[in-house]
Protein backbone atom coordinates (compact mmCIF):
# COMPACT_ATOMS: atom_id res chain seq x y z
CA UNK A 1 0.00 0.00 0.00
CA UNK A 2 1.21 3.53 -0.80
CA UNK A 3 2.10 5.78 2.13
CA UNK A 4 -0.97 7.94 1.46
CA UNK A 5 -4.32 7.48 -0.21
CA UNK A 6 -4.25 7.84 -3.98
CA UNK A 7 -6.28 10.61 -5.59
CA UNK A 8 -8.83 8.08 -6.82
CA UNK A 9 -9.16 6.52 -3.39
CA UNK A 10 -9.64 9.91 -1.79
CA UNK A 11 -12.14 10.91 -4.48
CA UNK A 12 -14.04 7.68 -3.99
CA UNK A 13 -14.21 8.42 -0.29
CA UNK A 14 -15.48 11.93 -1.01
CA UNK A 15 -17.94 10.64 -3.58
CA UNK A 16 -19.14 8.03 -1.08
CA UNK A 17 -18.03 5.40 -3.52
CA UNK A 18 -15.61 3.71 -1.19
CA UNK A 19 -15.44 -0.09 -1.28
CA UNK A 20 -18.15 -2.12 0.31
CA UNK A 21 -17.93 -1.86 4.12
CA UNK A 22 -17.44 -5.60 4.41
CA UNK A 23 -14.64 -5.79 1.85
CA UNK A 24 -10.96 -6.01 2.75
CA UNK A 25 -10.20 -2.83 0.74
CA UNK A 26 -12.56 -0.88 2.93
CA UNK A 27 -10.91 -2.19 6.07
CA UNK A 28 -7.49 -1.27 4.67
CA UNK A 29 -8.65 2.27 3.83
CA UNK A 30 -10.12 2.72 7.29
CA UNK A 31 -6.93 1.45 8.89
CA UNK A 32 -4.90 3.87 6.84
CA UNK A 33 -7.12 6.82 7.71
CA UNK A 34 -6.91 5.90 11.37
CA UNK A 35 -3.12 5.73 11.19
CA UNK A 36 -2.46 8.70 8.86
CA UNK A 37 -3.53 12.08 10.25
CA UNK A 38 -2.52 13.82 7.01
CA UNK A 39 -4.94 11.84 4.85
CA UNK A 40 -7.62 11.91 7.52
CA UNK A 41 -7.33 15.69 7.91
CA UNK A 42 -7.34 16.30 4.18
CA UNK A 43 -10.36 14.09 3.69
CA UNK A 44 -12.19 15.74 6.57
CA UNK A 45 -11.36 19.26 5.33
CA UNK A 46 -12.42 18.44 1.81
CA UNK A 47 -15.67 16.94 2.98
CA UNK A 48 -16.34 19.92 5.24
CA UNK A 49 -15.63 22.42 2.46
CA UNK A 50 -17.87 20.61 0.01
CA UNK A 51 -20.63 20.37 2.59
CA UNK A 52 -20.29 24.09 3.33
CA UNK A 53 -20.41 24.85 -0.36
CA UNK A 54 -23.57 22.83 -0.75
CA UNK A 55 -25.32 24.23 2.32
CA UNK A 56 -24.45 27.82 1.47
CA UNK A 57 -25.49 27.36 -2.17
CA UNK A 58 -28.80 25.79 -1.22
CA UNK A 59 -29.55 28.42 1.38
CA UNK A 60 -28.50 31.27 -0.88
CA UNK A 61 -30.53 30.06 -3.86
CA UNK A 62 -33.54 29.54 -1.62
CA UNK A 63 -33.24 33.10 -0.36
CA UNK A 64 -32.79 34.47 -3.89
CA UNK A 65 -35.90 32.66 -4.98
CA UNK A 66 -37.88 34.11 -2.09
CA UNK A 67 -36.64 37.58 -3.00
CA UNK A 68 -37.73 37.05 -6.60
CA UNK A 69 -41.16 35.97 -5.33
CA UNK A 70 -41.49 38.92 -2.99
CA UNK A 71 -40.34 41.33 -5.68
CA UNK A 72 -43.16 40.42 -8.00
CA UNK A 73 -46.02 42.12 -6.14
CA UNK A 74 -43.79 45.05 -5.22
CA UNK A 75 -42.60 45.48 -8.75
CA UNK A 76 -46.06 45.08 -10.25
CA UNK A 77 -47.42 47.47 -7.64
CA UNK A 78 -44.92 50.14 -8.49
CA UNK A 79 -45.64 49.67 -12.17
CA UNK A 80 -49.38 49.30 -11.92
CA UNK A 81 -50.05 52.20 -9.56
CA UNK A 82 -48.98 54.91 -12.01
CA UNK A 83 -51.04 53.13 -14.65
CA UNK A 84 -54.05 53.32 -12.36
CA UNK A 85 -53.47 56.99 -11.78
CA UNK A 86 -53.05 57.66 -15.49
CA UNK A 87 -56.23 55.71 -16.25
CA UNK A 88 -58.10 57.65 -13.56
CA UNK A 89 -56.87 60.94 -15.01
CA UNK A 90 -57.93 59.93 -18.51
CA UNK A 91 -61.36 58.94 -17.21
CA UNK A 92 -61.75 62.30 -15.44
CA UNK A 93 -60.78 64.16 -18.59
CA UNK A 94 -63.09 62.00 -20.67
CA UNK A 95 -65.94 62.72 -18.25
CA UNK A 96 -65.22 66.46 -18.06
CA UNK A 97 -64.82 66.98 -21.79
CA UNK A 98 -68.48 66.46 -22.80
CA UNK A 99 -69.57 68.71 -19.94
CA UNK A 100 -67.25 71.45 -21.11
CA UNK A 101 -68.44 71.05 -24.66
CA UNK A 102 -72.02 71.01 -23.47
CA UNK A 103 -71.50 74.28 -21.61
CA UNK A 104 -69.84 75.93 -24.56
CA UNK A 105 -72.45 74.75 -27.05
CA UNK A 106 -75.52 76.69 -25.67
CA UNK A 107 -73.58 79.99 -25.72
CA UNK A 108 -73.56 80.05 -29.52
CA UNK A 109 -77.29 79.38 -29.93
CA UNK A 110 -77.96 81.96 -27.22
CA UNK A 111 -76.43 84.67 -29.35
CA UNK A 112 -78.37 83.48 -32.35
CA UNK A 113 -81.61 83.54 -30.38
CA UNK A 114 -80.88 87.10 -29.31
CA UNK A 115 -80.48 87.99 -32.93
CA UNK A 116 -83.57 86.15 -33.99
CA UNK A 117 -85.61 87.22 -31.00
CA UNK A 118 -87.35 90.11 -32.78
CA UNK A 119 -88.74 87.58 -35.20
CA UNK A 120 -90.73 85.96 -32.39
CA UNK A 121 -91.23 88.66 -29.78
CA UNK A 122 -93.02 87.87 -26.61
CA UNK A 123 -96.03 90.07 -25.69
CA UNK A 124 -94.36 91.53 -22.61
CA UNK A 125 -91.27 92.39 -24.63
CA UNK A 126 -93.49 93.96 -27.25
CA UNK A 127 -95.07 96.19 -24.65
CA UNK A 128 -91.74 97.14 -23.20
CA UNK A 129 -90.38 98.07 -26.62
CA UNK A 130 -93.49 100.09 -27.34
CA UNK A 131 -93.07 101.98 -24.10
CA UNK A 132 -89.43 102.67 -24.89
CA UNK A 133 -90.32 103.87 -28.38
CA UNK A 134 -92.90 106.23 -26.94
CA UNK A 135 -90.43 107.61 -24.46
CA UNK A 136 -87.85 108.16 -27.18
CA UNK A 137 -90.26 109.75 -29.59
CA UNK A 138 -91.60 112.13 -26.95
CA UNK A 139 -90.48 115.77 -27.65
CA UNK A 140 -89.43 116.35 -24.07
CA UNK A 141 -87.98 113.44 -22.17
CA UNK A 142 -89.89 112.64 -19.05
CA UNK A 143 -87.05 113.54 -16.69
CA UNK A 144 -86.89 117.04 -18.22
CA UNK A 145 -90.60 117.82 -18.16
CA UNK A 146 -91.63 120.69 -15.80
CA UNK A 147 -92.93 119.50 -12.54
CA UNK A 148 -96.64 119.94 -11.91
CA UNK A 149 -97.55 123.02 -9.77
CA UNK A 150 -98.25 121.77 -6.33
CA UNK A 151 -100.37 124.90 -5.52
CA UNK A 152 -102.63 124.49 -8.52
CA UNK A 153 -104.93 122.25 -6.58
CA UNK A 154 -104.96 124.49 -3.43
CA UNK A 155 -106.31 127.59 -5.29
CA UNK A 156 -109.30 125.74 -6.42
CA UNK A 157 -110.04 124.47 -2.94
CA UNK A 158 -110.25 126.91 0.02
CA UNK A 159 -107.73 126.52 2.86
CA UNK A 160 -108.74 125.09 6.08
CA UNK A 161 -107.59 128.25 8.01
CA UNK A 162 -110.10 130.48 6.10
CA UNK A 163 -112.76 127.92 6.77
CA UNK A 164 -111.83 128.08 10.43
CA UNK A 165 -112.17 131.87 10.32
CA UNK B 1 -41.20 36.57 -12.78
CA UNK B 2 -41.14 33.04 -11.37
CA UNK B 3 -41.86 30.14 -13.66
CA UNK B 4 -45.12 29.21 -11.99
CA UNK B 5 -46.55 32.71 -12.57
CA UNK B 6 -45.65 32.74 -16.25
CA UNK B 7 -46.90 29.24 -16.79
CA UNK B 8 -50.22 29.74 -15.05
CA UNK B 9 -51.31 31.71 -18.12
CA UNK B 10 -50.46 28.78 -20.31
CA UNK B 11 -52.28 26.41 -18.01
CA UNK B 12 -55.50 28.37 -18.09
CA UNK B 13 -55.57 27.93 -21.84
CA UNK B 14 -55.62 24.15 -21.53
CA UNK B 15 -58.58 22.43 -19.97
CA UNK B 16 -57.72 18.96 -21.20
CA UNK B 17 -57.24 16.02 -18.86
CA UNK B 18 -53.56 15.33 -18.07
CA UNK B 19 -51.93 12.90 -20.47
CA UNK B 20 -48.29 13.42 -19.50
CA UNK B 21 -47.04 14.57 -16.09
CA UNK B 22 -46.25 17.92 -17.70
CA UNK B 23 -49.90 18.60 -18.48
CA UNK B 24 -50.26 19.28 -14.78
CA UNK B 25 -47.47 21.76 -15.02
CA UNK B 26 -48.36 23.66 -11.87
CA UNK B 27 -47.53 20.59 -9.77
CA UNK B 28 -44.34 19.94 -11.69
CA UNK B 29 -43.23 23.55 -11.25
CA UNK B 30 -43.99 23.58 -7.53
CA UNK B 31 -41.99 20.37 -7.09
CA UNK B 32 -38.95 21.09 -9.22
CA UNK B 33 -38.66 24.84 -9.65
CA UNK B 34 -36.42 25.32 -6.65
CA UNK B 35 -34.02 22.58 -7.73
CA UNK B 36 -33.77 23.85 -11.31
CA UNK B 37 -33.33 27.44 -10.17
CA UNK B 38 -30.65 26.42 -7.69
CA UNK B 39 -28.67 24.48 -10.27
CA UNK B 40 -28.89 27.33 -12.77
CA UNK B 41 -27.99 29.91 -10.14
CA UNK B 42 -24.84 28.14 -9.01
CA UNK B 43 -23.95 27.44 -12.64
CA UNK B 44 -24.44 30.94 -14.01
CA UNK B 45 -23.88 32.84 -10.76
CA UNK B 46 -26.44 35.36 -11.94
CA UNK B 47 -29.90 35.35 -10.38
CA UNK B 48 -31.62 37.11 -13.29
CA UNK B 49 -30.24 34.72 -15.86
CA UNK B 50 -31.03 31.78 -13.59
CA UNK B 51 -34.61 32.98 -13.23
CA UNK B 52 -35.04 33.46 -16.96
CA UNK B 53 -33.58 30.05 -17.77
CA UNK B 54 -35.72 28.38 -15.11
CA UNK B 55 -38.81 29.86 -16.68
CA UNK B 56 -37.61 28.82 -20.11
CA UNK B 57 -36.95 25.28 -18.86
CA UNK B 58 -40.53 24.78 -17.74
CA UNK B 59 -42.00 26.39 -20.81
CA UNK B 60 -39.87 24.19 -23.02
CA UNK B 61 -40.81 21.13 -20.98
CA UNK B 62 -44.47 21.97 -21.45
CA UNK B 63 -44.24 22.65 -25.17
CA UNK B 64 -42.32 19.43 -25.80
CA UNK B 65 -44.22 17.35 -23.24
CA UNK B 66 -45.39 14.85 -25.83
CA UNK B 67 -41.79 13.77 -26.35
CA UNK B 68 -41.48 12.79 -22.68
CA UNK B 69 -41.42 8.97 -22.82
CA UNK B 70 -41.06 8.45 -19.07
CA UNK B 71 -37.84 6.53 -19.66
CA UNK B 72 -36.25 8.83 -17.06
CA UNK B 73 -37.56 10.74 -14.09
CA UNK B 74 -39.21 14.14 -14.45
CA UNK B 75 -36.35 15.66 -12.54
CA UNK B 76 -33.77 14.22 -14.89
CA UNK B 77 -35.73 15.35 -17.94
CA UNK B 78 -36.08 18.87 -16.59
CA UNK B 79 -32.44 18.99 -15.64
CA UNK B 80 -31.52 17.87 -19.14
CA UNK B 81 -33.55 20.73 -20.63
CA UNK B 82 -32.01 23.18 -18.17
CA UNK B 83 -28.56 21.92 -19.06
CA UNK B 84 -29.16 22.39 -22.79
CA UNK B 85 -30.46 25.90 -22.21
CA UNK B 86 -27.50 26.68 -20.01
CA UNK B 87 -25.08 25.38 -22.62
CA UNK B 88 -26.74 27.45 -25.36
CA UNK B 89 -26.73 30.49 -23.16
CA UNK B 90 -23.14 30.32 -21.95
CA UNK B 91 -21.86 29.77 -25.47
CA UNK B 92 -22.80 33.26 -26.51
CA UNK B 93 -20.37 36.12 -26.24
CA UNK B 94 -23.17 38.29 -24.93
CA UNK B 95 -23.42 36.11 -21.84
CA UNK B 96 -19.73 36.59 -21.10
CA UNK B 97 -20.06 40.33 -21.44
CA UNK B 98 -23.23 40.67 -19.38
CA UNK B 99 -21.91 38.28 -16.76
CA UNK B 100 -19.16 40.78 -16.05
CA UNK B 101 -21.50 43.76 -16.17
CA UNK B 102 -24.55 42.30 -14.48
CA UNK B 103 -25.72 43.70 -11.18
CA UNK B 104 -27.36 40.36 -10.41
CA UNK B 105 -24.01 38.56 -10.49
CA UNK B 106 -23.45 36.48 -7.38
CA UNK B 107 -20.36 37.14 -5.32
CA UNK B 108 -18.82 34.71 -2.87
CA UNK B 109 -19.41 37.21 -0.06
CA UNK B 110 -23.16 36.98 -0.74
CA UNK B 111 -23.07 33.22 -0.49
CA UNK B 112 -20.79 33.11 2.54
CA UNK B 113 -23.48 34.91 4.50
CA UNK B 114 -25.42 31.67 4.26
CA UNK B 115 -22.85 29.43 5.88
CA UNK B 116 -24.61 27.66 8.72
CA UNK B 117 -23.56 29.15 12.03
CA UNK B 118 -24.06 26.27 14.41
CA UNK B 119 -22.92 28.41 17.36
CA UNK B 120 -19.36 28.33 16.09
CA UNK B 121 -16.61 30.65 17.23
CA UNK B 122 -15.43 33.62 15.22
CA UNK B 123 -12.31 31.74 14.18
CA UNK B 124 -14.33 28.75 13.01
CA UNK B 125 -16.56 31.04 10.99
CA UNK B 126 -13.55 32.68 9.41
CA UNK B 127 -12.13 29.29 8.46
CA UNK B 128 -15.50 28.24 7.08
CA UNK B 129 -15.60 31.37 4.91
CA UNK B 130 -12.13 30.60 3.67
CA UNK B 131 -13.08 27.05 2.82
CA UNK B 132 -16.15 28.20 0.95
CA UNK B 133 -14.18 30.82 -0.95
CA UNK B 134 -11.65 28.19 -2.02
CA UNK B 135 -14.33 25.92 -3.42
CA UNK B 136 -16.16 28.87 -5.01
CA UNK B 137 -13.04 30.06 -6.82
CA UNK B 138 -11.97 26.57 -7.77
CA UNK B 139 -15.39 25.79 -9.26
CA UNK B 140 -15.09 28.90 -11.42
CA UNK B 141 -11.85 27.51 -12.83
CA UNK B 142 -13.42 24.24 -13.93
CA UNK B 143 -14.39 23.65 -17.51
CA UNK B 144 -18.08 23.95 -18.34
CA UNK B 145 -18.58 20.19 -18.33
CA UNK B 146 -16.56 19.57 -15.20
CA UNK B 147 -18.46 22.32 -13.40
CA UNK B 148 -21.82 20.95 -14.45
CA UNK B 149 -20.95 17.46 -13.30
CA UNK B 150 -19.41 18.74 -10.09
CA UNK B 151 -22.50 20.80 -9.25
CA UNK B 152 -24.86 17.97 -10.10
CA UNK B 153 -22.93 15.73 -7.73
CA UNK B 154 -22.06 18.05 -4.86
CA UNK B 155 -24.96 20.51 -4.85
CA UNK B 156 -27.80 18.47 -6.30
CA UNK B 157 -26.42 15.26 -4.80
CA UNK B 158 -27.24 13.15 -7.84
CA UNK B 159 -25.82 9.66 -8.22
CA UNK B 160 -23.31 9.04 -10.94
CA UNK B 161 -25.93 7.15 -12.93
CA UNK B 162 -28.35 10.09 -12.65
CA UNK B 163 -25.62 12.49 -13.76
CA UNK B 164 -24.85 10.19 -16.66
CA UNK B 165 -28.51 10.14 -17.64
CA UNK B 166 -28.82 13.92 -17.35
CA UNK B 167 -25.69 14.75 -19.28
CA UNK B 168 -25.94 11.88 -21.73
CA UNK B 169 -22.40 10.78 -20.89
CA UNK B 170 -21.19 7.32 -19.89
CA UNK B 171 -20.69 6.79 -16.17
CA UNK B 172 -16.94 6.29 -16.67
CA UNK B 173 -16.72 9.72 -18.33
CA UNK B 174 -18.72 11.29 -15.54
CA UNK B 175 -16.40 9.70 -13.04
CA UNK B 176 -13.25 10.88 -14.77
CA UNK B 177 -14.66 14.45 -15.00
CA UNK B 178 -15.36 14.32 -11.29
CA UNK B 179 -11.84 13.08 -10.55
CA UNK B 180 -10.36 15.92 -12.59
CA UNK B 181 -12.63 18.49 -10.98
CA UNK B 182 -11.75 17.20 -7.55
CA UNK B 183 -8.05 17.26 -8.42
CA UNK B 184 -8.29 20.99 -9.21
CA UNK B 185 -10.32 21.65 -6.10
CA UNK B 186 -8.04 19.55 -3.94
CA UNK B 187 -4.95 21.35 -5.21
CA UNK B 188 -6.48 24.77 -4.49
CA UNK B 189 -7.82 23.57 -1.21
CA UNK B 190 -4.55 22.12 0.04
CA UNK B 191 -2.38 25.06 -1.02
CA UNK B 192 -4.71 27.76 0.29
CA UNK B 193 -5.36 26.07 3.60
CA UNK B 194 -1.63 25.54 4.10
CA UNK B 195 -1.07 29.27 3.50
CA UNK B 196 -3.92 30.27 5.79
CA UNK B 197 -3.41 27.93 8.71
Amino acid sequence: MTPHLTHEQLCDMVLARSPHPLSSDFAALQNHLAACPSCATELANLRTSLALFREASVSYSHQRQLIQFSNIPARSKTIVQPIYWAAAAILCIAAALPLTLHRQAPSAPASSTSVTQPANPLPSDEALLEEINQEISAPIPSPMRPLADPTAGSAATPSTSSQRN
Amino acid sequence: MPAHAAISDVLTATDQAPVTPFDDLASVVSLYEQRIFRFLLVSTRDSDIAQTLTQETFLRAWTSRTSFREDCSISTWLMRIALNLLRDHTRTQRFRFWKRASAAAVDVSDVSEHIPNRDSSLEDRFIAREQLAIIWDAVAQLSQRQRTIFLLRFVEELDLSEIASTTGLPISTVKSHLYRALAIIRARHTSTLKDTL
